[in-house]
């Protein structure tokens, strides 16, 4: 009786230094990832990367529902904003800056509305049919859904919004 | 024993906390969510849809920003601004505009245009736009010139100069020289589905690059390429305009047709014939990994009627008669193609454009020996034909884009004429645009002399 005793207590202490064992290893930073979101009751699942970066550059995308989608942006220091245009976008705030320029002078819309506070853009995107924006994985709220990209959900090993 | 006992309990709790780890460190079923399912991050969402080690979604902390009636109106705003409701009565107008100022220095004896240094305002354009629901918008946009003060008819060159001095009454009657207002376009879009958005009113014709460009911030050079700028398909036009476009993967492809009053004295309001100007486009544009390339093809044909307002005269026998005669009436028919590629910063765009045009005989304007080389007589056909290449690159120094642009333009009455251009284009800002740009100009094969000039520009947009 004893030696199973001692059989399982050493099993459980291996166990846990085999866990100690593990945080001290060195281990692979986790990629950051950028989810994007739209309100809870929004018929929109998924969108390909090209439909996403069309609707940011000011064309017009519908979701599956013919529903307008409508992008939010967030205030154009914050570090998700800067990596959504370097990785969707593929520009700089200057070239940003430029391209919108340049289309309100040919006379095309500009660009998406920006939101300051990270809160407040979840509230208007919870609110605003066809509304989606981008958040960095640990700041979704439960009344937004996760959009798919390209099929791919945040966590993905190919998801295309990881940097 | 106890103690024992104890420790193989905490062991066997620790066993199995490792053991319902390793469960949830597990590598994750790749496969996404199906489509339908709602991927609603819940408190603790399914650990496989998620990295290993990612903290679930939680709630986003509401940080103190505002009030909540502050957020409640901004939040209106922007559902009111998305929606764009006609039944909105906050809806806004896009007020925003672009001006330029140059300074141009001729290099050497010039015998064509002014031979002085001179500073120019040149464009003051403003812009009022509105999304007047999702599926309508409008754009208005208005120059303010201060033509047509001191200018000289072009018919009539030996004229007097224009002087709109007025007596100011808000200064004791002293001169105030008024100026003009040109609408550069008004119209208003229907969105009906990608594939077709119609355009009425004033537009500029969706043709090549320049001419869609259209504003001095958004040019490279300083000026329009003679081909562009003696406008061998109407810069604007008065009517209706089609477009749509296709996408399949990452090509574009569309289309614009237009139905307008055509070319004509006063085409923004009245078409002097029967016969509407008709045009077209066709474009591709592909993003890859080669860059952004866009090719088009655009035609143009219409009718120029001009008449002399009508003399009605009274006939004893048919009565009332109205002498509606055609002064001038001439047929064109313009093709343009275009190419654009941008890539790494480069940009290279390329136009060309064949005009011809063939008056009626009866219809066919005297012409008073301006020609070079020419008798007076009456004006011929013409075909116009003209093309320019223009390359850049740029950089990341203040986003300066050193360019070189090649411009030929066969006008088809005088010679051919060549322009040699190379500058900056800096972009301190996305809204300030600096142009330093040096231009040789010369003519072929007869005595008309070339000129050089330097010309520097800023540009900005608010």
């Amino acid at each position: 009786m004893d030696r199973r005793l001692w059989l399982v207590g050493l099993l459980g202490w291996g166990s846990l230094l085999s866990s100690w064992g593990d945080s001290l290893a060195i281990a692979e930073p986790e990629k950051a990832a950028l989810t994007i979101v739209t309100r809870k009751d929004s018929a929109l699942d998924g969108l390909t990367i090209r439909e996403l970066k069309r609707a940011y550059l000011g064309e017009r995308v519908q979701g599956p529902d013919g529903t307008l989608i409508v992008p939010f942006n967030h205030g154009s220091s914050s570090p998700e904003r800067v990596a959504f245009e370097r990785i969707v976008l593929g520009m700089s705030a200057d070239e940003l800056g430029r391209f919108w320029i340049d289309r309100k002078i040919r006379g095309q819309p500009g660009g998406p509305k920006s939101v300051p506070s990270a809160e407040l853009l979840r509230r208007v995107v919870a609110t605003v049919p066809g509304a989606i924006t981008y958040f960095a994985k640990t700041e979704l709220g439960a009344d937004l859904k996760v959009v798919a990209i390209d099929g791919k959900r945040p966590g993905h090993p190919d998801y295309p919004l990881a940097y | 024993m106890s103690r024992l006992a104890a420790a193989n309990v905490a062991g066997l709790v620790l066993l199995l906390t490792a053991l319902a780890r390793g469960q949830t460190t597990d590598p994750a079923p790749a496969e996404p969510s199906p489509p339908g399912a709602d991927a609603a991050p819940p408190a603790a969402p399914p650990a496989a849809a998620l990295p290993p080690a990612a903290p679930p979604p939680v709630e986003a902390p509401a940080p103190p920003l505002q009030t909540d009636e502050e957020s409640a109106a901004l939040i209106a705003e922007l559902s009111a601004a998305a929606a764009s409701t006609a039944a909105s009565s906050e809806r806004s107008i896009d007020l925003y505009g672009f001006a330029d100022f140059t300074f141009g220095a001729p290099i050497g004896k010039r015998t064509i245009g002014p031979s002085q240094t001179t500073f120019a305002v040149g464009n003051l354009n403003v812009y009022l736009a509105s999304q007047i629901s999702q599926s309508w918008r409008s754009l208005i946009e208005v120059r303010f010139l201060y033509l047509p003060h001191g200018t000289v008819p072009p018919s009539s060159p030996n004229a007097a100069r224009t002087d709109t001095s007025a007596p100011d009454p808000a200064d004791v009657n002293r001169p105030v020289r008024w100026g003009g207002v040109e609408i550069e376009r008004v119209w208003v879009e229907h969105f009906i589905s990608e594939a077709l958005i119609l355009r009425i009113g004033q537009w500029l014709t969706p043709y090549g690059i320049w001419n869609v460009d259209h504003g001095s911030p958004t040019f490279i050079p300083t000026i329009r390429p003679y081909v562009i700028g003696d406008g061998l398909i109407p810069e604007r036009q008065t009517g209706i305009e089609a477009r749509g476009s296709v996408f399949i993967d990452a090509t574009k492809l569309g289309y614009h047709l237009t139905l307008s009053n055509g070319r004509g004295p006063i085409d923004a309001y009245q078409d002097m014939d029967a016969n509407k100007g008709v045009g077209g486009r066709l474009f591709v544009q592909n993003d890859s990994l080669l860059g952004a390339l866009a090719l088009g093809v655009s035609g143009y044909g219409g009718t120029y009627t001009d008449r002399p307002p009508p003399l009605v005269i009274f006939d004893p026998v048919e009565g009332l008669i109205a002498n509606d005669a055609v002064s001038v009436r001439y047929r064109e028919r313009a093709l343009a193609v275009d190419l654009k590629w941008e890539w790494e910063g480069w940009l290279l765009q390329s136009e060309l454009v064949l005009s011809d045009l063939a008056y009626a005989d009866r219809a066919r304007p005297s012409n008073p020996g301006r020609t070079p080389g020419g008798p007076p007589g009456f004006a011929a056909d013409q075909r116009r034909l003209g093309a320019y290449g223009l390359l850049g690159y740029r950089t990341p120094w203040w986003s300066t884009m050193p360019y070189l642009l090649l411009s030929q333009y066969d006008g088809g009455l005088v010679s051919n004429v060549w322009a040699y251009i190379g500058g900056f284009n800096l972009r301190p800002e996305p809204n300030i645009v600096l142009k330093l740009e040096y231009t040789k100009v010369a003519f072929d094969g007869d005595d008309v002399p070339g000129y050089q000039q330097f010309l520097s520009q800023i540009a900005w947009s608010f």
